[in-house]
């Protein structure tokens, strides 16, 4: 190396953070007894770098919290007014009590759980989409409660819940999600089946897209209308994952789930 | 799986705080940190565990550009070169709190890779992964970030108090 180049500023940078190898460190030590410039700007680097370490945080980061958990426990540091997510949980709370009374979590697996699953997606693709959910709509009919998850990962953001009392065997819950082009993927949740396989199994009838499953405490059935099935996928993973059934999503489906929501159509449902 | 979720809850803070040095802001930092997490639970961690903590900083960094800077890509930081100008920085002005509001006046580039290297502890290497820039890029961007800084603490209002005591004697 040149005297020039030992002594650059960035070949200083580099020898007050270790970075060089040991024979190009000893150059620039050697180079520093003899250049007093090159000296005093080790000794500002060395003091701006003790200063920058002791700069702590200027807030603390918001507590520790996995996922699954974070859309009810994440604090915000400014007021909100009531949100869409704390409609939901309040018509849960409400929905929590009526299941506890009526005792359904303990029924059975339906024997046609995809059908009352169908039945209650067709019944929110008929409605009319709506920015807000009302407390108000959520229809009390019973079925086990499982923990919504959350789909934000997908673009996807819960819009709809409804309760079905009356399929056979103890009904289901639709949890209706809807995308940033209005595009609806219903989840619906039931008793544990033990006839569903334990992870995402294509179950497509009736004309809707299904995704099936079941996991330790119930089970599971996406369902899309005209959904690219590959999103469809990768969200079923997803959901999988954060219901407990499924820890993992392998990279590949993290990433078409981004590229599904960027590149591909939205769905017709 | 545990080890990501052992990675996220020793890195907390500092992912937070760097997630915060991207974003300006508490509550965009919190939800970018929330997708960080999510995005990692949801992946395939590094063989090697102590390969992790980069990867994390790696997925947050990664995030905030899908979600707040697709398409812009800053070029400023590695402009302009300071060499040949003589060296003319005042040690005394170098404290925590002339740091502190130095940091914050720094272009976003500038104050990331300080992010990474002296406050997380990155080396060279790893904060090259991070970005994705090669290793020289980080040498020449953080050297630039130094000289940023002090020419930050140099213009800042604030003086230590040493300083002022110096100026008026």
């Amino acid at each position: 190396m040149s005297e020039r180049e030992t002594t650059s500023w960035a070949m200083l940078n580099a020898y007050v953070d270790g970075e060089l190898t040991p024979d190009a460190a000893a150059e620039v030590a050697a180079r520093l007894a003899v250049d007093r410039e090159a000296a005093a700007q080790v000794a500002t680097l060395t003091r701006l770098r003790a200063a920058v370490r002791t700069v702590e945080a200027g807030e603390p980061a918001p507590p520790f919290v996995l996922p699954q958990t974070l859309p009810r426990a994440w604090p915000r540091a400014r007021p909100r007014r009531p949100s869409r997510a704390a409609l939901v949980a309040a018509a849960l709370l409400v929905i929590s009590a009526g299941l506890a009374a009526l005792g359904l979590t303990l029924l059975p697996a339906s024997p046609a759980p995809l059908s009352n699953a169908i039945a209650a997606h067709r019944l929110w693709l008929s409605q009319p989409s709506q920015a807000r959910m009302p407390a108000a709509e959520v229809a009390l009919a019973g079925a086990d409660l499982g923990k919504l998850p959350d789909l934000s990962l997908a673009s996807l953001s819960l819009a709809h819940l409804a309760l079905d009392l009356a399929g056979p065997g103890g009904g289901g819950m639709l949890a209706g999600y809807v995308g940033p082009n209005g595009c609806r993927v219903g989840l619906w949740i039931a008793p544990v089946d033990q006839a569903l396989p334990t992870r995402p199994a294509l179950r497509d009838r009736d004309g809707l897209a299904i995704r099936a499953w079941r996991g330790p405490h119930a089970s599971y059935a996406l369902l899309g209308q005209g959904i690219d099935t590959a999103r469809l996928d990768g969200i079923a993973a997803l959901v999988a994952r954060l219901t407990g059934g499924e820890r993992a999503l392998p990279d590949d489906q993290v990433a078409a789930l981004a590229e599904a929501r960027g590149k591909r159509p939205a769905c017709l449902g | 799986m545990q080890a990501v979720e052992r990675a996220l809850r020793q890195n907390w803070e500092r992912l937070f705080s760097y997630a915060r040095r991207l974003a300006g802001n508490r509550d965009v930092a919190a939800d970018l940190l929330q997708s960080c997490a999510m995005k990692a639970l949801s992946a395939q961690p590094p063989a090697e565990e102590a390969q992790i903590r980069a990867w994390l900083f790696t997925i947050l960094r990664n995030a905030w550009i899908d979600e707040h800077r697709r398409g812009q890509v800053s070029a400023r930081a590695e402009a302009g070169d300071a060499e040949e100008r003589p060296w003319r920085y005042d040690d005394r002005l170098i404290a925590t709190i002339t740091v502190r509001q130095a940091l914050d006046r720094l272009e976003p580039p500038h104050r990331e890779v300080l992010e990474l290297v002296e406050l997380a502890g990155f080396k060279y290497a790893e904060a090259a992964a991070i970005l994705g820039v090669p290793v020289g890029t980080i040498m020449s961007r953080l050297s630039r970030a130094r000289l940023a800084l002090l020419a930050a603490i140099e213009g800042g209002n604030l003086r230590a108090l040493a300083t002022r005591r110096h100026q008026a004697s």
